[in-house]
């Protein structure tokens, strides 16, 4: 990967890491403080409800307590024939005078009212004996078997003359007897002469639908609930609550549902049991996983039966009103995308001013010609700098080895050439009898021993120096045009003495009249390397084949033997310096290793191919081509 | 023809001297520039042999002393040189400096009396 991609990931990565985690941490913030504030919304409102519960009460229980000190209860109770009991007709229709008409309509009138303070139609009784016997029902005649239902806990109304005049009793839902519906009531003693007897109990009977109508709720889930687990009130569920819809008698359980309904979970029933120990008044919250989401549950225990008032909302709908926290959230996500633009631009910008110098470096380092190294000429203000420097420094030193090397070998190849002039010289003057006059055979032999030698070591010389120069890209050639056919048949009979030792058939195959631009040396040094390999691989009296065909664009030159031929997996390397199929050949012709590479180095100078096509043991043919557009080739090199 | 040899190489005049003692050619040998361009001065010679090679003060000075003094003209020089450069350059160098030919070293002392057969013809 690119060192820019690499900084762009890696930062890229940082940031976003990091700006989540800043954004994680706020949001959170935000939004603890947010569901803080919105528990005590929750809370506040269950105090607010509990209030109005309470109110309901206690105005009822008021009224109610003020209604039975009102003077019209006394007259009636004091009326003589009433005493003894109601006077029914033969049909069992009451029976009333024309006083207790009138104190009867005057009550009924009242009681009207008292029931349009509370918008219920539910019935009032005025018991006169408190034993549920015998009760004067003002409005609604009913069956007073059945004032309550089964007693449901300790503040049920047990209708008592016990009970002290002025006080009021709130009594456990049951079933009006009235209006076969659900309600409870709130009951008062009567008190009708000085020495405080209790003629009767004036009772009051309010829907419990009434809760219902306090308790609801637009958001989340609010709830009454009884100590035995019933939901008094419940905003998520319809009761019925139509005159009629329940029986007297009917129990709870088939009226009111379960507190199971709102969550069955162990945590839930945690919570429950703690909200039954809570004192009266007290209030507290908690929250429970419902659905794979949070629930917050405020709650206060009502003075009122122990009842327990509840108010849940699951976390998603206590902060979706939170239009602030949304906004947060998408400020966040628009402040993170924006420093991520941002940063990203800025790394861009600073990964290719750090990449841009790398760039500029490895493009020098790729222009360079290893033969001539350049200094990189590049200012930067970093770690970039010092690789240049290095480098620089490195090329300054490679250059100066190179130019040491030339030089090196130079020297080295001209000092080993002075002393072969004398050597050369001299055996060529000894061996003039018009100087030295008639040497002995054995005299001759020893001249011509120390030619030999020295002529070969002449050729080494010369091989290195060649090599060297090939390598350094230094050869120079001397471009002009030859006719390729007249060279051929001198260089054919130029070499015709190696033949003889091993009576090689050598043959030449030029066509005529075939011209080249060419640097005739060096082709002559070429040819002669191959004629000379092929020499030392034919056998006796075996075959020599040269060359050279016009090729349209180039000319084909080839040197052909019958001789042992090369391994396939020897030719790859043939060309590569002091690279010999075998070692002992080199003692046949005494060649330095590096006459191929010459050959390969030369022929790739004039932009021309060399290559060996070669069967084992049936010999091998060495094909090279010169284009004949080489010279324009090398001036433009140059 | 009167011939001067250049030559730092005692070995190489040795030879020389051997070669061209049997020949009909007056011959003189100096082993420096300096001393072979006092001689070239005082006296006439037909052929310089000059190395191109020597300490101090090589052929090639003492060929652009000549030329400055216009004596390049005055005998035929040849330049015996070891370097491998191409023939073209060695071509071009002669020409500059306004000696007559070259030979390359090793010498081939046949080939060198053919040569001064061929000179002496001219």
């Amino acid at each position: 990967m690119k060192i820019n991609v690499k900084l762009i990931v890696l930062f890229s990565a940082i940031m976003v890491a990091v700006t989540a985690t800043l954004g994680f941490l706020a949001f959170n913030t935000v939004e603890a403080s947010v569901i803080d504030s919105e528990l005590l919304d929750m809370q506040n409102i269950v105090h607010d409800k509990s209030n109005q519960i309470e109110t309901l009460h206690s105005r009822a229980s008021e009224d109610i307590v003020f209604a039975a000190q009102n003077p019209k209860f006394s007259d009636y109770f004091d009326l003589s024939d009433t005493k003894s009991g109601n006077i029914y007709n033969d049909d069992g229709v009451i029976q009333f005078t024309s006083e207790q008409r009138k104190l009867k309509s005057d009550l009924e009138d009242w009681i009207y009212h008292f029931q349009n303070k509370f918008t219920v139609d539910e019935t009032c009784y005025i018991d006169r004996t408190g034993q549920q016997q015998g009760a004067l029902i003002l409005k609604a005649p009913v069956p007073d078997e059945h004032l309550s239902s089964t007693k449901k806990s300790e503040d049920y109304f047990e209708p008592s003359f016990e009970k002290d005049p002025g006080e009021s009793y709130v009594q456990y839902p049951y079933v009006s007897p009235a209006t076969k519906r659900w309600v409870f009531a709130y009951t008062t003693p009567i008190v009708t002469s000085s020495d405080g007897q209790k003629s009767g109990f004036y009772h009051f009977e309010m829907p419990i639908y009434v809760f219902q109508d306090v308790i609801k709720s637009d958001v989340g889930r609010m709830f009454v609930i009884d100590p035995e687990g019933f939901l008094i009130a419940d905003s998520n569920y319809n009761y019925s609550n139509k005159p009629g819809s329940g029986y007297m008698g009917q129990p709870h359980e088939e009226y009111f549902p379960s507190i199971d309904s709102i969550s069955d979970s162990e945590d839930f029933a945690g919570i429950v049991s703690g909200m039954n120990s809570l004192e009266k008044g007290q209030s507290k919250w908690a929250t429970y996983d419902k659905n794979g989401e949070k629930y917050f549950v405020a709650y206060k225990k009502l003075p009122t039966f122990n009842w327990i008032i509840g108010y849940e909302v699951p976390r998603s709908q206590l902060l979706a009103g939170e239009n602030d926290l949304f906004a947060l959230q998408i400020n966040l996500i628009l402040l993170t995308s924006l420093m991520s633009a941002g940063g990203l631009v800025a790394i861009i910008m600073v990964s290719s001013r750090i990449t841009h110098p790398i760039k500029i470096l490895a493009d020098s380092c790729k222009k360079q010609d290893v033969h001539n190294l350049k200094e990189i000429d590049l200012v930067t203000d970093d770690e970039i700098n010092d690789v240049t420097k290095a480098l620089n420094n490195m090329i300054k030193q490679v250059n100066e080895i190179g130019q040491m090397k030339e030089e090196f070998s130079s020297m080295v190849t001209h000092e080993l050439k002075t002393p072969l002039t004398p050597i050369l010289g001299w055996c060529q003057t000894l061996k003039n009898p018009k100087i030295m006059g008639e040497l002995s055979e054995k005299q001759r032999n020893a001249i011509e021993k120390i030619q030999t030698n020295a002529k070969r070591l002449q050729q080494l010389i010369g091989d290195i120096l060649d090599a060297e120069k090939l390598d350094m890209q230094k050869m120079k050639f001397d471009f002009q045009e030859i006719n390729v056919t007249d060279f051929m048949n001198y260089l054919h009979k130029n070499l015709q003495r190696l033949m003889d030792a091993k009576e090689i058939k050598y043959i030449n195959d030029t066509e005529p009249n075939l011209k080249l631009i060419t640097d005739k040396n060096r082709l002559e040094q070429v040819l002669t390397n191959l004629v000379l390999n092929a020499v030392d691989f034919v056998p006796n009296k075996g075959l020599i084949n040269i060359g050279a065909q016009d090729k349209g664009d180039s000319v084909l030159f080839f040197v052909k033997d019958n001789g042992v031929g090369i391994d396939k997996d020897k030719i790859s390397n043939l060309f590569s310096k002091f690279y010999q199929v075998e070692t002992s050949m080199t003692r046949s012709h005494g060649g330095t290793g590096l006459g191929l590479a010459i050959c390969k180095g030369i022929i790739d100078g004039f932009h021309g191919k060399i290559w060996v096509e070669s069967i084992v043991n049936k010999g091998s043919t060495f094909y090279f081509t010169i284009p004949k557009d080489s010279i324009r080739n090398n001036t433009e090199k140059n | 023809m009167k011939i001067l040899g250049i030559d730092d190489n005692a070995d190489i005049t040795d030879l020389l001297d051997t070669v061209l003692n049997g020949s009909s050619h007056q011959y003189s040998f100096v082993d420096n520039g300096k001393d072979g361009i006092n001689l070239i001065r005082q006296n006439k010679y037909d052929l310089v042999l000059l190395d191109l090679a020597m300490p101090e003060f090589s052929g090639l000075d003492v060929l652009d002393e000549l030329k400055k003094e216009n004596l390049t003209k005055k005998q035929k020089i040849v330049i015996f040189t070891a370097s491998s450069i191409v023939n073209s350059e060695i071509e071009s160098m002669v020409k500059e400096k306004g000696a007559y030919s070259y030979l390359r070293k090793p010498i081939d002392v046949d080939q060198l009396l053919k040569y001064l057969d061929e000179i002496n013809e001219d």
